[in-house]
Formats: C-alpha cells, structure tokens, sequence
C-alpha cells in the first residue's frame, strides 16, 4: 500500500512537470500587461482635418498613459495630427471626461493632455534605460478596441538609441491601435511610449507606413518624464538646430568641416565660421558628421551645445544655443557711403570718412553728415571700409548699435537703429575723394604695372597692349579693348581699361554678359560703358562664350579665372565687382553667381527672365545685391517678376526699373540710374 | 526484526523510493524543455491532421481561388470560411496526407458568421471535436494553422504560426467600422493572419486545443488597417452543428432586426444640428427649439453632441444613424460636450407628435397641456 502511495505520488509529481516555461510566460505576459492597465486610457477624437495628405484620417480610439496623478496623460501626436476640435480620455471603468492639449514635443512625436482626473491616477514605473536590454521581452499594450481591454502584442527589444538617439526599436506589432500606449518589460515597469517614427521624414504621420512590419518604436518613458515640468507648463518642445552646414555629401564618412554658418545665427555668434573644423561635442571627441548630428538631434531649442572647433592651427571651446528656427538674415542699412581709401591709404589713418548720407535713413536721423570719420562701432575700432561693414553687418535690424565718429577735431557718441535695405538708389552722388583727386591730376595713361612687358609681346595671360604707353588718348571711345586669354580655355575676353585708370584709385570691375556670349556688342552700348569706366572708374570685361551655341558650364570657369587675372593686373575694389547680364546673358549669370559668391557683390540683368537661380547663403561679409531693367513686354517678365518676389522673400535687395517700350538697353537716365547703383554698391 | 522495525524498514524503504520518485520527477521538470518542445511537436503534427486545403473559385483580378477549412467529424464534415471560392460546383478538398477529393458537397452556410459546412466522403477522418474547445484571453499564447498564400501543395502540412492573442473583443463596438456583419465576440491575434487563404483555417492552443476559426481579410474602414481575427467556436459551434443536421435555419441580419419601427429623431427632441457640409461634420447643436426636451434640458447652441446612449458619434450622420436605433418612447441619453466640460443627459419625449408651432405652447415633458393631436 505505501508502495502504491508512493507511486500515486510520483505520478503525481511527474505531471505536474508538464505546465512550462510557455505557461509561465503566458502568464507573466498577461501580469504584466495587468500591471500597467490601470494606466493606459483610450482616447478618442471628434472633428479636426479629414484628410491628412492623401490619407484618410481615421477615427478608430487611440490609446494613452497616465503621466501624471493629476490628470496628465501621455500620447502620440499621430492621434492628433487632424487637429480635432473635441477631445475625451476614457479612464479604465469606463469614465469619460474632456481633456486639454497642452503641449507638444515635435522631435518626439508626443502629446501631453490634461484632464480634471477624479482621484489620483496610478502613474507607472519606467524602466530604467540603464536596464533596458537588445533581446528582452517587451509587451506592448493598447486601449483601441475595447475600453475594457487592452490589447497586447508581445515582441522583443530590437535596439537602443535608434532614430538619432531617441527611441527604443521592438518588433512587437505596433500600429494605431497602440500608438501612444506604454511598452512594458516582464516586470510591468514602461520602457517607453509608442510613437510612429521614421529616421528621415518628420512628418506627424511618418512612420506609419511600418505598422505592423516588425519594427516599432518607443520614446524611453525616463525621458518622457525628465520633460514633463516644461510641458506641463504649456511648453512645445521642438528640434533645435545651431545655424551650420557641413562640407560633403556623405554625413557618414565625412568629417565635419563647416562649408557654411549661417549669418546671424547662433554658431556666427559662437564664432563658428567657414572652414572651422568640429573635434569634439560637448567634450566627446567626434571625427565624423554622423556623430555631431546624433548630438544635435536629440536636443531640443533652448538647450546648449559645446562645439570643441580646431580654426587654423588653435583649438578652442564654443557654447551655442539651439534656437527653434533660423531666420533669414536681413542686411542691416545705415544709411552712409564710405569714401573709397585711394592709394594705400586704407589702414593708415584709422576711421572711415563718411562720403554720402542717404536721405530718411537712420544715419540722416541721427544728424551724420559726410566728412564724419567714423572710429568705432560696437566698441571696437573700425581701421577701413571693409571692417565698418563687416561691424555693421554682424548686427541686426532694430538693435540699437553704439557708433563714434569724429567731426572737425572732437569724438562724438549716438547709438543707431540700423534699418533695411530701402532699395532705392540716390538721384546723385558725389565723386569719392580719391576720383576726385584723380580727375585734377594728370591721367596715368594706360600704365601697366610694374614687370610686365611694354613691347606688346603678348605672354601668355597678359593683356596685349593695343596701343602704345604714355599717349594720352583723345577720345575714350577710339580706344581699341585689351585681349585677356588664359591658357586651356578657349574664350575670347575684350578688357577695356580707361585712360584714366592709375593704381592709386582701386576700380571697379564690370563683367558683360551679352546675350548668348557670340554676339558681338552693339557698339552703342561699349561707347556708353567706356564713358562710364572713365567717369566711375571701371574696367569692363566682355567675355565670350567658347560654344557657339551659346553660354555653357565651363564658361563659369573661365569667368572665375578672369575676374582673378584682371584682379592680378589691376587694382580691382572688390566691393564693386558686379556680373551685367543681357538678356540669356543674364540667365547664365543667374546661375553662375551662385558660385561666384566670394567675388561678385552685384548682380545687374537687362531684360533677363531671372536674377538670381542658385542656392546663395547670405553671408555678413559678403554682400549681394540685385539691379534689373526690363521691358515690361519682354517675353520673360512674368518669370523675372516671379524671381525678384522670391529674392525679397529671402531679404536680397533688388531694385527694379521699367524700360521704355521696346526698349532693349538702358540708355540715358536709366544708364545714370545703373552707374549709380554700381556707385553704391559698398553702402552700409 | 520485530515486526514494527519490519514495518519501519518498509515504510523506510517505501519513503526512499518516494522521495527518489520526486526527486527524479523535480529533476525533469527543470530539464523540461526538451520534452516541452516534443509536447509542441505533437500539437502541431496532431493539428495538422485536421486542416484541410480548399480550392475552388477565383483565380483572377487578386482573388485567389484557395482557401483553408478544418474536420470536425471523422466521416468528413468540415467547417470553412464561407466566401466566393465555393461558389462553384468544382470544389477540391485536398487532406493533410495528400488525399484529394473532387465530390465536395456545400451543406450549407451562415452569412452572418461568413461560415460554410462541407462534406467529403470518408471514414475515421482526425477531426476536432467542436464540444471540447478551449478558449483564451489577452496573452495567451496560439498557433494558427492554415494554408495561407496556397504555399502546401498535395500532402504538404498546413503553415503554422505563432502569436498570441491581443484582446478579445466585439469588432463593432461602432457602427460600420468593419465590413462584416458578425458582430460577435473575436480573439484579435498577434500574428499576422489576414493573408489570402488563411481565412478557414483554425486557432489553437499550445495544447492543441480547438480556440476558433480565422476570420476573411478584414479592413477597418476608417483606418484602413488590416485586421488579424478569429471567431471563437463558441460563437459557432451551434451553427455548425446545425448546418450538419440539416436543421440550420438562417437568422435575418440582427442588427437591422433591432431597428424600431418608430424611432427616436432630432426633430423630436428640439435639438437642429449645424449644416452638414463636411463627409464627417462634429455635430455640433446650431438652434434649440425653445419648449423642446432639449430646451428644458439645459442644450444651447455649440454644444457638441458626442455620445448617444454611450455610442461615440463623430459626424452629424453618426447622430442621425444612432437616433435610428433609439425607440421614440425610451428616454434616450445624450453626452454633450460644453466647453471643457462633459454633460450627460437623458431626455424623453412624451407624445407621439411633434407640437406644430414653437412660440405659443411649451411641448414636451414638462407641459400638463397637450398640443393638438398629442397624447394627455
């Protein structure tokens, strides 16, 4: 009989053996899920968008978890991208009330709401991402079918750190139906909220297309909470971005070397400029873009960032903040021409002499008059032209800037408001003083400079000398043009250099674009620029094009190296380097400009169909503006009209003048109007 | 040895073995796993037995023409998802051993469950007994048997699939959310299932017991998610027993049965809603006719009407549909949305018509006058 008992006994025992692992884990699947029920709510919408893109909004109930005891409750942005008018948060018993959106974290894909809760809510346990391990089970629960159930999807954790740095990857099903509920670990303790989450597309609705795919994400429920103070108090978290691009296509094998900095923006004010070299972030060395990035894009604006940069051969530390958006930098006008430095005066006597005060602008307000020397701006001492307007620059519109300037022996003070640029282009202008002085001496006439030769040997890359050195020409227009050739470009280039020209006075540089670049220029047209180069002290080129079909890619090259050649011949005021398109000439320029940007500050069309057609990031040291005269009827007017409202968009200057009818080139006043403008080119 | 010491050194000897006996039984029930994946083999082979491959109708335009079904008698009977691969008169049942079977009689079928009873000719069949079935809740851990995407062919098993389930609920809790007209209770998978020809195909346990059929590809018309389901056998076991006896008789569409033949209307209660403009207009009150119950009850223009008798309504139409289903005579409950609050009313009407005009005499539930024509 005990034998018998005993046997019964280890029959016994033997199936009990047989409930296993599975049943084991089915029922911790289901406890943990039990676990946390209490604080997932379902949530549901009325009104709002219906459709979204070309997706239908659907209306199916969302699913959320309580965050807060009093009431705030976390869920996807997903569930309110349509913008609803009403929304009800059902608490597990079936109690409805209406909650308030409070805030949002746009990098994050989440919502957080507010409800007048009846009692204290149980808010639940986030995992710890320390403890958040690749390969641990994790169940994800949702309140979309049922407000009495929730319904489950059991997967595991694919990865951390996922989506630059945010988000905990599961292949748990996630879709809709739990988008914003919790994704639990065995313990019942929340890894994360689940949000639809793509690594490119920032839409609140991207992500959704791998519902259900085998990938899924979750924002760590430790993060959701470290943000909840700020949204609660109604803040929006968005992505905070610094103002800086880097060279190179490929952010994961290029190193991040800045190729811009944007002006005015929070890197430009770090000190962060082109050519700047990023070592380290927050003091983690980095060597490639892909690292900096992950930096960035877990923070939100109003946060800082520490950039370890390396400029030339010395390294040093920046703080920058992140803002919320980068606005487009507006050029700050004060309303004065500076004299023009002759010879090498520029950099001797400290200061800038103030040559012309616009009319109505804050210069004028402030009682500026020409022959002021301006000393310091902002404080610092500004020795040329070229420091007062890059100091000017730096600042915005609006801002009061501190200036001292000096009039007939004693320094005096104002702070001024620099405005924008009014676009307008004064009726006269005086002669700056180096013109001056140059029209009452006697005409260098044609002189090369030193080292070059006077046979009329032409070398290669030396202008042929058309006419003998040392006669005084009689009349400007006789003067045949000086050939510029460069080596392994084909393009023909007439230079035409004033008789007036000397090295004492800094000339500006005029590029002829006319037509498809075969034409040759109506003989009209150079009477009237050799005039002008005389008068304003100029120097035209005329490049041609190499085709004969017309302007072509490579052509863009040999401009570069023409500017660059003439400006090795000549002294050449940089700030006066404009590209004069006529007509096609004028759409090639469009485009070529956007990679002549270091050489060229002015961007003149004749009945051009387009001023400018490249991506140009402003820049404060280097200024762009934009001058067009057009034939109201010329066939491209629609276009170029189209062109200069999105240049002001974007805060280029542009001044526009009407041609007579059929009018094909400025002649008279419309010219006078265009010296002018080139005149004024160097405003500030 | 006296006899109680022969006692003792027997009770001694029977305890060692007892406690040898649990030790060995402790000792596998840790090593389990081994045996626990034979135990999942064998549920598996066991299941497999009993599904069955259909062919039939279809072929063309993204319908595919097989399906899956399983044996529920060992002479033949097999339930199947009720859909256009049997409506032709070449249904082809192929069995797990690689059987065909070109005599296919359709027995018949329940549209409301989208279920169909075949019939085969054949004898001690492995079948599923609909009376011993099991059933699950959220978590439980399943198999899905079925010959999605027709990949077995001949004697080739039955795909198997792993999941669990994700909630056991009603599909339409609202209104034309899914388009079927079983509004029954389903087990929502997690597991992919909604795959052409998985439809028929059975759900079962780790212990191979029968918990349902898997539901036809199914679509959440607003959305446009597809949904992975199962009908639980409760749900059909009657039916198919029924269709088997020959003693099946089809129940009119239950829903729009439960349709009054005086129903409740917006008009009755006073309340006039905006102009319905939008495809999903929120309903929001635009006038209240003074005298109504819904003047009487508080409702003022904007409030925004969001539940009648606990059924969300999202649009003007949403409104409308439900008041359908509400008797004239039943109170009905209104859940209003004023501001940031949630209001809950229930409003009756008394007297079967409307009061002609508005100005003069106060209708409806407070009034001890009768308009014209109305009930005392």
């Amino acid at each position: 009989m005990k034998l018998r008992l005993a046997s019964l006994l280890f029959v016994a025992a033997w199936a009990t053996a047989a409930p296993a692992q599975d049943s084991r884990e089915d029922a911790a699947f289901k406890a943990a899920a039990a676990a946390v029920a209490p604080s997932v709510v379902s949530i549901e919408t009325i009104g709002g968008l219906e459709t979204l893109g070309e997706v239908l909004v659907g209306t199916a109930p969302a699913s959320g978890l309580v965050v807060g005891a009093d009431g705030y409750v976390i869920s996807s942005t997903f569930n309110f991208a349509h913008q609803p008018a009403s929304i009800i948060v059902t608490l597990p018993g079936n109690r409805r009330f209406a909650a308030k959106l409070v805030a949002r974290d746009d990098t994050r894909k989440l919502v957080l709401l507010k409800i007048d809760a009846p009692e204290k809510l149980p808010v639940p346990t986030p995992t710890p991402e320390k403890e958040t391990a690749v390969g641990q089970w994790s169940i994800a629960v949702g309140r979309a079918f049922d407000p009495e159930k929730p319904n489950i999807s059991i997967g595991v954790v694919s990865a951390v750190n996922r989506i630059w740095g945010k988000a905990i990857q599961t292949d748990a099903k996630i879709s809709p139906a739990n988008y914003g509920g919790p994704l639990v670990d065995l313990r019942g303790r929340v890894y994360g909220v689940l949000v639809p989450l793509s690594p490119n597309e920032k839409e609140d609705v991207s992500g959704v297309e791998w519902y259900d795919s085998g990938i899924g994400f979750a924002i760590p429920l430790e993060h959701v909470m470290r943000m909840l103070p700020r949204m609660q108090k109604g803040e929006n978290l968005k992505a905070g971005v610094v103002g800086v691009r880097f060279q190179g296509a490929n952010v994961y094998a290029d190193p991040p070397l800045v190729a811009q900095v944007r002006a005015n923006s929070p890197a430009y004010k770090a000190g962060l400029r082109k050519g700047d070299l990023v070592v380290a972030v927050d003091g983690k060395p980095v060597e490639l873009q892909v690292q900096v990035m992950e930096q960035l894009q877990r923070r939100y604006s109003g946060e800082k960032i520490r950039f370890g940069i390396r400029q030339g051969s010395s390294t040093k530390d920046v703080e920058i903040d992140l803002v919320e958006k980068l606005d487009p930098y507006k050029r700050p006008f004060l309303g004065l021409l500076p004299e023009r430095p002759a010879g090498d005066a520029g950099g001797v006597v400290p200061g800038v002499v103030v040559r012309y005060v616009y009319e109505k602008s804050p210069a004028e307000g402030k009682g500026l008059k020409p022959g002021d020397r301006i000393m310091k701006v902002r404080g610092t001492a500004v020795n040329d032209r070229d420091a007062l307007m890059l100091a000017v620059a730096e600042s915005e519109p609006g801002k009061p800037i501190a200036v001292e300037f000096q009039r007939d022996g004693k320094t005096e003070k104002f702070d001024i408001e620099p405005a924008t640029d009014p676009e307008t282009i004064p009726t006269s202008l005086p002669k700056t003083k180096a013109e001056a002085t140059a029209a009452t001496d006697k005409p260098a006439a044609g002189k090369p400079e030193d080292g070059k030769p006077e046979d009329g040997k032409p070398e290669d890359g030396k202008p042929e000398d058309g006419k003998p050195s040392g006669d005084k020409p009689e009349n400007e227009a006789s003067e045949a043009p000086r050939k510029l050739k460069i080596v392994e470009f084909d393009n023909e280039c007439d230079v035409y250099v004033p008789s007036t020209y000397s090295d004492d006075m800094p000339h500006g540089l005029v590029v002829l674009l006319y037509r498809n670049g075969r034409t040759a220029v109506d003989k009209a047209i150079v009477k009237r620029w050799q005039e002008a180069c005389r008068d304003d002290g100029l120097i035209l080129l005329v490049p041609r094009a190499a085709e004969d079909a017309g302007w072509t890619p490579p052509d863009l090259e040999f401009l570069k190296k023409a500017i660059d050649r003439t400006a090795e011949q000549y002294r050449i005021d940089a700030r006066r380097v404009v590209v004069h398109g006529v007509e096609t000439g004028g759409q090639f320029a469009a485009r070529a400009v956007g990679r002549m940007t270091d050489r060229v500050r002015g961007v003149a069309a004749v009945n051009s169909p387009a001023l400018l057609l490249a991506a140009v990031e402003p820049d404060p040291a280097e200024s762009l503006s934009f001058y067009s005269a057009s034939d109201p009827k010329f066939p491209g007017r629609k276009g170029l009209t189209a062109n200069v409202e999105q240049l002001r968009t974007r805060f280029l200057p542009v001044v526009t003048r009407d041609l007579k009818d059929g009018a094909d080139y400025p002649i008279d006043e419309p010219f006078a109007e265009l010296r002018r403008w080139i005149d004024s080119l160097d405003r500030i | 040895m006296s006899r109680i010491d022969r006692v003792k050194s027997r009770s001694m000897s029977a305890l060692q073995i007892v406690a040898a006996a649990c030790t060995v039984a402790g000792i596998l029930s840790t090593a389990a796993p081994p045996s626990q994946a034979a135990d999942l083999i064998e549920t598996v082979r066991s299941t497999q037995s009993k599904v069955v491959k259909i062919h039939g109708a279809g072929g063309y335009r993204g319908l595919e023409a097989y399906q899956s079904g399983f044996l529920f008698s060992a002479d033949g009977y097999i339930v199947t998802a009720w859909s256009y691969v049997l409506d032709t008169d070449y249904i082809t049942v192929t069995l797990d051993d690689g059987r065909k079977f070109e005599e296919v009689k359709l027995v018949g079928a329940d549209p409301r469950l989208e279920l169909a009873v075949l019939k085969i000719e054949a004898t001690d069949l492995p079948h599923f007994d609909l009376a011993q079935s099991a059933t699950a809740d959220a978590g439980t851990r399943v198999l899905a048997l079925s010959n999605m995407f027709g990949v077995a062919v001949g004697d080739e098993d039955a795909t198997v699939q792993h999941g669990i389930v994700s909630v056991v609920t009603r599909l339409n809790a609202r209104r034309g959310v899914f388009a079927t007209p079983y509004d029954g209770p389903v087990y929502v998978l997690d597991a992919i299932t909604n795959n052409p020809g998985a439809a028929g195909g059975v759900l079962v346990d780790y212990q191979g017991r029968l918990l349902g059929m898997l539901g036809k590809e199914l679509r959440h018309q607003q959305t446009n998610l597809w949904l992975n389901f199962a009908i639980p056998t409760a749900e059909f076991r009657t039916t198919a027993d029924e269709i088997r006896a020959g003693k099946f008789v089809r129940r009119t569409m239950e829903e729009q049965k439960n349709k009054p033949a005086r129903p409740m209307t917006l008009d009755l209660l006073g309340i006039v809603l905006v102009p319905d403009v939008l495809d999903r207009t929120p309903a929001y009150i635009d006038a209240v006719r003074p005298g109504s119950p819904a003047a009487a009850a508080g409702f003022k223009p904007d409030d925004l009407v969001i539940f009648i008798n606990d059924r969300i309504t999202q649009s003007c139409r949403a409104v409308r549909n439900e008041l359908e289903f509400a008797h004239q005579v039943d109170p009905v409950k209104i859940t209003l949305v004023r501001g940031t609050d949630l209001v809950e009313t229930s409003l009756k009407v008394i007297g079967a018509t409307p009061s002609p005009t508005p100005a003069a005499t106060p209708a409806g539930a407070a009034s001890p006058k009768t308009p014209a024509g109305g009930k005392p």
